[in-house]
C-alpha cells in the first residue's frame, strides 16, 4: 500500500506541475489541459505526432544509457546527432544527387548507416580523448556539440548546400529514398519501428552479451572489472561508440523520416533530451520506450499548446524541466525513506 | 519497479487528458484563442508559422505585426507559432484540418512543405515569404528591402568620411545575404571610392553581446557607418557605435527612435498593407497562387531618415537621396536581389 | 585599449570559470551555470529597467543567479540527485522561464531593450576590478583557508570530510553559493555592462564556456583566467579575420574559440587535478 502511494506520486506530481506551469504563464488550465491532451493522444494524427517525437528521442535516450552504464557522462548526443546527419548529407550527395543514384533501397540503407558512423565516430574522438589524453567526456562532449553545430552550419551553405546554391540547406531527398509513411497526412514513419528494435536490440547487448556486461561492470564496479582483468579503456571506449552509433542512428532517422533535408537547425534538442529520458527510464532500454513515449506525448501535446496559445513554444522547456526536476526530487526523496525502498 | 512506476505514469497522462479533455476533438479546439470569434462559416482563421520568436524585433516581428494588422482590420481569428525543421508540415497540416483558410510561413524554408502540404487541402490556402515554387493554393510573396538597404547604402557612401562602412548580421540567410548585396551595391553608386567592409556575422541569434563585438571589430578598421541585420541583438550594434560616435542604420522596423540616438535613418519593411492586401485576396477567393513583389512601388519598403539627426544630412544630399527613391519606384534603377 | 576590450569580452566566461571552479573543488559540477547566468542577465535587466538603477539591478541579477543555483544544490547536494541530469533541466528551465517572460512583458512592441548601463572609467568597471581582485582572492580561499581546505576535501573525498567534523551539504551549498554569486556577476556584466540590453537567450553558450574553462585551467583561478582570455582572444581574433574579408566560412570562425579550448585540453594532457569525488552525489549517512 505504501509504495502504492509512493508510485501514484509521479503522476500526481506530472499533473500538479503541468496546472501550475500553465496558471503561472496565464494559460486557461482546463483548456490548456485539453490542447496537450489532444495535441498527444486525441486522436490518430496526434498518436502519429507522438511516436516521431518519441523516437529520436528514445535513440539519444538509449544512447545516455549505454554511455551512462559504462560510467561516462556523454552529454555530446546533440553533436553526435548532427554529425550522423551531416555524414549522411554527404552520402546522400553521392548515392542520390548524381546523374546514376543508386537504386532507392540501397540509397536510404547506405545513408542510415553513414549517419551510425558518423555518430559513432564523433563519440569515438570524445572517448580517445579522455583514454589517450585525459580529457574529461563532460568537458570534451560540450566542446564538440559546439563545433558540430557550426560544422553543421558550414556544410549547409557550403559544400552541402542545395544545387541552387541560394538557401542554406541541402537538396530534399526524393520521397522514393525517404523511410516509408503510415500515410501521406501522416508523419508516422518506419523509423519509429526502427528505434523499438533499437531498444530491444541495446536490452540484449548490455544484459545478454558478454561485451554489455563488461561495459556494466567497468560502469557500477571498476574494482571488480579490475580484479576480472577487463580492459576498462577498452569497454569504455565501446559504450562511447555504442551510444554515439545510437544517437548517429537518431539524426539519421529524422533526416530520412522527417526532415529530408539538413539545415542549422536540423536537431531540435534531441540529443539534450536524451538524458532525462535515459534517466527517468531508469537507465534500463526497455523503460526508455516508455519514458520517451512520456516525453514524446509531453512534446507533442506542447505542440499543440504552441498552435493554439501565445506562450506556448517557450512554456514547452519549462513544463519539461520541471518534470524533470520533479521526477528527481520525488525519487530522490523516496530513496531517503526505508521503509518505501525496503 | 521503474517499468511498473512509466506504466502507472502513461495511464495517468491518459486520465488526466481524458478528465480535463472533455474528449473534445481536435477541431474543436482550434478557437480557443479567440475570446469572441466570429459564428462559424462566416469566420475567417489566418495563422503564421516563423522560424524564430515574433518578438525579436526584426524579421519574425513584422510579420505579427502584419498578422495582428489582419486581425483587427477583418476580425479574423488568427494565432501562430514558432516552427522549425520538422515540425513544419505537421503544424500546416494541422492548421489546415482546423480550417484556418490561410496559412503564412514566414520564410523561405516554408515553400517545399507548403507545396507537399497544400495537395491535401485546397481549401486552404498557404503563402510563403519567398521560396519560389507556387501552385493553385500556394502563393509566394517576397519583400523587397533590398531596395531600403539600396537607400541605406546610398545614402552612407555620400556620409561617409573616412571612406569605410560596414555591415553587422546573426547569420549568412539568403534573405540577410541578398540585403547586405544591396547595400554595398548603394554604396557603390553614390561613392565609386568607398570602400564596403564584409559583412561580420555573430552567429546566435539574440547574442547582443557577440553583436556589440562585431561591431566594434567594424569600427577599428575606421568604418564610420554600420548597417546591420541583428534582429533582437540590434541594440549592440547601435551602443558600439554610440561609444565611438559613429552612425548606424536601422533595419526591418522604424528604429529611428532608438535611445542610443545614433540612426541616421531606417531600411523599413511596412508589412501590415501587404499582409492584408494577402489575406484580403484570400478571403475574396480571388487568390490563385503566384508570387507578389512589395517594393516600394507599393509603399511596403521604404528608407526612413531620422527627424532628429536630418541637420545631418545636406539638402543637396537629401535630394539626391530622394531622385534615387522615386527612380526605384518607377523602375528606373533596378536594385539587385539574390533569388530564393 | 585593446588588452581592456579583451578583458571585457572575457569577463562573462572568466567570472562564471571562476565561480564554477570553487563549485568543482567541492565536488559538484554545475552544468547549469548557463541558465544561472542567463535569469542573472535577465532579472537584472528587468530591475535596472523599471529602477532606472543600475546597481540595483547588479543586486537582482545576483539574487537570481543565487536562487537558481541554490535550487540546483537543493535538488544535487540535500537530494543526491544526478547533476548533469539536474543541471540540464536548470539549463531549460531557465530559458523557457526568462524567454516566456520577456514575451509577455515585452512581446510585440518591435522595441529593442535599452537601459542605463553600470558606469566604467575607459573601460574598466567595477565588476572587471572584481574580476581581477577575485583570481587571486578564490585561490587564497581555496588553498590558504581552513574553509577553502575543508571544501576541497568535500571534494576529492567526502567520506574524510565528514569524518572531520564537516557537514559535507553545508560546504557544498557554501560553494554553489559562491557560485551563484559569480553567475549573478557574469550574466549581470551581458546585460547591464556590455550591451545595457537583453534578448532571449543572450547567454549564447557563454555558461558552457566556462565550464569548459575550468577543467582547460586545471581548476586554478589563475590558469582558468588565463584561459578564458585565451578563448576570448581567439573570438577577437575570429572577428578581425571576418572584416579582413578572407574566405574562410564564419561558422569555422565562430568554432574556433571551441576548437582552440579543445585543442589545448588535448595539448595539456593527462591531469589529476580534477577533484576525485566531482559529479558523484554523495549521502550523508545519518
Amino acid at each position: 500500500m505504501k509504495r502504492l502511494v509512493g508510485i501514484s506520486l509521479y503522476p500526481i506530481g506530472l499533473l500538479l506541475i503541468l496546472v501550475a506551469t500553465l496558471a503561472f504563464f496565464k494559460v486557461p488550465v482546463r483548456d490548456g489541459l485539453g490542447l496537450l491532451y489532444s495535441g498527444a493522444v486525441g486522436d490518430r494524427f496526434a498518436w502519429s505526432r507522438m511516436a516521431v517525437k518519441s523516437t529520436p528521442m528514445l535513440l539519444t535516450g538509449l544512447g545516455m544509457v549505454v554511455a551512462w552504464r559504462g560510467g561516462i557522462y556523454n552529454i555530446g548526443g546533440e553533436g553526435q546527432f548532427i554529425v550522423g546527419g551531416i555524414f549522411g548529407g554527404t552520402v546522400a550527395r553521392f548515392a542520390v544527387f548524381t546523374s546514376h543514384p543508386w537504386s532507392p533501397w540501397l540509397a536510404t540503407s547506405g545513408i542510415l548507416v553513414a549517419c551510425v558512423a558518423g555518430g559513432a565516430a564523433w563519440a569515438w574522438l570524445a572517448g580517445w580523448l579522455y583514454l589517450r589524453r585525459g580529457v574529461e567526456v563532460v568537458i570534451s562532449t560540450i566542446l564538440l556539440n559546439f563545433i558540430a553545430l557550426q560544422f553543421l552550419g558550414y556544410c549547409c551553405s557550403g559544400p552541402l548546400q542545395e544545387k541552387a546554391k541560394q538557401v542554406p540547406l541541402t537538396d530534399a531527398l526524393p520521397d522514393e529514398v525517404m523511410l516509408p509513411k503510415l500515410s501521406r497526412q501522416m508523419d508516422a514513419h518506419f523509423g519509429v519501428v526502427l528505434a523499438i528494435m533499437a531498444a530491444l536490440l541495446i536490452y540484449t547487448y548490455l544484459f545478454r552479451t558478454r561485451a554489455g556486461f563488461r561495459v556494466r561492470l567497468v560502469g557500477e564496479n571498476p574494482r571488480m572489472a579490475r580484479a576480472n582483468r577487463i580492459d576498462a579503456g577498452r569497454a569504455k571506449i565501446q559504450a562511447m561508440v555504442v551510444s554515439g552509433a545510437l544517437c548517429g542512428l537518431a539524426g539519421g532517422i529524422e533526416y530520412l523520416g522527417m526532415s529530408g533535408q539538413l539545415g542549422t537547425g536540423f536537431s531540435q534538442q534531441w540529443g539534450f533530451l536524451g538524458i532525462p529520458v535515459a534517466l527517468l527510464g531508469g537507465l534500463h532500454p526497455l523503460a526508455c520506450i516508455l519514458s520517451a513515449s512520456v516525453f514524446g506525448a509531453l512534446l507533442a501535446g506542447a505542440e499543440n499548446l504552441a498552435r493554439y496559445t501565445p506562450t506556448g513554444s517557450t512554456l514547452v522547456y519549462v513544463i519539461q524541466a520541471v518534470a524533470v526536476l520533479g521526477y528527481v526530487g520525488i525519487k530522490a526523496y523516496r530513496d531517503r525513506l526505508p521503509a518505501v525502498e525496503a | 519497479m521503474n517499468v511498473k512506476h512509466l506504466l502507472i505514469l502513461c495511464a495517468a497522462v491518459f486520465a488526466v487528458g481524458c478528465g480535463s479533455g472533455n474528449s473534445r476533438d481536435e477541431q474543436a479546439n482550434g478557437s480557443i484563442k479567440s475570446v469572441d470569434a466570429p459564428k462559424p462559416g462566416e469566420e475567417f482563421k489566418v495563422a503564421l508559422l516563423t522560424p524564430g520568436s515574433v518578438f525579436d524585433s526584426g524579421w519574425n516581428a513584422l510579420a505579427y505585426d502584419g498578422l495582428q494588422e489582419i486581425q483587427k482590420q477583418m476580425n479574423a481569428t488568427v494565432t501562430y507559432k514558432e516552427s522549425k525543421e520538422s515540425d513544419i508540415p505537421d503544424d500546416m497540416r494541422s492548421y489546415a484540418r482546423h480550417g484556418y483558410n490561410l496559412v503564412f510561413g514566414h520564410g523561405f524554408e516554408y515553400n517545399k512543405p507548403a507545396m507537399k502540404v497544400a495537395k491535401d487541402f485546397p481549401d486552404t490556402v498557404f503563402m510563403t515569404s519567398s521560396g519560389g515554387e507556387t501552385a493553385k493554393n500556394v502563393g509566394a510573396f517576397r519583400f523587397e528591402l533590398e531596395q531600403g538597404f539600396y537607400l541605406a547604402g546610398y545614402l552612407a557612401g555620400l556620409q561617409t568620411r573616412t571612406g569605410v562602412i560596414g555591415s553587422v548580421a546573426v547569420q549568412n540567410y539568403p534573405s540577410i545575404v541578398s540585403t547586405l548585396k544591396a547595400f554595398e551595391a548603394g554604396a557603390k553608386a553614390s561613392n565609386p571610392a568607398c570602400k564596403v567592409l564584409p559583412p561580420v556575422y555573430f552567429g546566435t541569434e539574440g547574442d547582443v553581446t557577440g553583436a556589440k563585438q562585431a561591431t566594434e571589430r567594424i569600427l577599428a578598421e575606421r568604418a564610420d557607418i554600420v548597417i546591420h541585420q541583428a534582429n533582437a541583438a540590434a541594440q549592440g550594434v547601435f551602443d558600439a557605435c554610440k561609444e565611438k560616435n559613429v552612425l548606424a542604420f536601422g533595419s526591418n522596423a522604424d528604429q529611428n527612435s532608438n535611445p542610443s540616438g545614433v540612426i541616421l535613418g531606417s531600411a523599413v519593411i511596412i508589412a501590415k498593407p501587404a499582409f492584408l492586401e494577402l489575406a484580403k485576396q484570400v478571403k475574396a477567393k480571388q487568390f490563385t497562387g503566384g508570387i507578389v513583389k512589395f517594393g516600394m512601388d507599393k509603399g511596403a519598403i521604404d528608407f526612413v531618415l531620422n527627424p532628429k539627426l536630418a541637420d545631418r544630412v545636406p539638402v543637396d544630399q537629401q535630394q539626391k537621396l530622394k531622385t534615387v527613391a522615386a527612380d526605384i519606384k518607377s523602375g528606373k534603377i533596378v536594385v539587385p536581389e539574390d533569388k530564393f | 585599449m585593446e588588452f581592456i576590450s579583451l578583458l571585457q569580452y572575457s569577463a562573462p566566461v572568466a567570472l562564471a570559470a571562476i565561480g564554477e571552479i570553487v563549485v568543482q573543488q567541492s565536488g559538484v559540477i554545475d552544468i547549469g551555470l548557463e541558465g544561472s547566468m542567463l535569469v542573472g542577465s535577465y532579472f537584472g535587466m528587468l530591475t535596472c529597467l523599471a529602477t532606472h538603477n543600475p546597481w540595483l539591478g547588479l543586486g537582482a541579477a545576483i539574487l537570481a543567479a543565487l536562487l537558481l543555483t541554490l535550487l540546483f544544490g537543493v535538488f544535487t547536494v540535500l537530494l543526491a540527485a544526478d547533476q548533469v541530469v539536474v543541471g540540464t533541466a536548470v539549463n531549460l528551465f531557465a530559458m523557457g522561464l526568462t524567454s516566456a517572460l520577456f514575451r509577455s512583458k515585452f512581446g510585440g512592441t518591435m522595441q529593442l531593450i535599452s537601459i542605463p548601463r553600470l558606469g566604467a572609467y575607459h573601460g574598466i568597471d567595477l565588476i572587471m576590478v572584481g574580476m581581477l581582485v577575485s583570481v587571486p582572492a578564490v585561490w587564497y580561499l581555496m588553498r590558504r583557508t581552513a574553509w577553502g581546505l575543508a571544501v576541497r576535501s568535500c571534494g576529492e573525498y567526502p567520506k574524510s570530510a565528514e569524518a572531520a567534523g564537516f557537514s559535507v551539504y553545508k560546504l557544498r551549498l557554501q560553494a554553489l553559493a559562491i557560485g551563484g554569486l559569480f553567475a549573478g556577476l557574469s550574466g549581470a556584466y551581458l546585460s547591464l555592462v556590455i550591451a545595457g540590453s537583453f534578448a532571449e537567450n543572450m547567454t549564447a553558450g557563454r555558461g558552457f564556456v566556462a565550464i569548459a574553462m575550468v577543467t582547460f585551467g586545471r581548476w586554478k583561478p589563475h590558469f582558468a583566467f588565463l584561459a578564458a582570455l585565451l578563448v576570448g582572444f581567439a573570438d577577437s581574433l575570429q572577428y578581425r579575420f571576418q572584416t579582413y574579408g578572407w574566405h574562410v566560412p564564419f561558422q569555422l570562425m565562430i568554432a574556433m574559440p571551441y576548437i582552440v579550448a579543445l585543442a589545448v585540453l588535448v595539448l595539456v594532457g593527462k591531469g589529476t587535478a580534477a577533484p576525485g569525488a566531482l559529479a558523484q552525489p554523495y549521502r550523508m549517512d545519518k
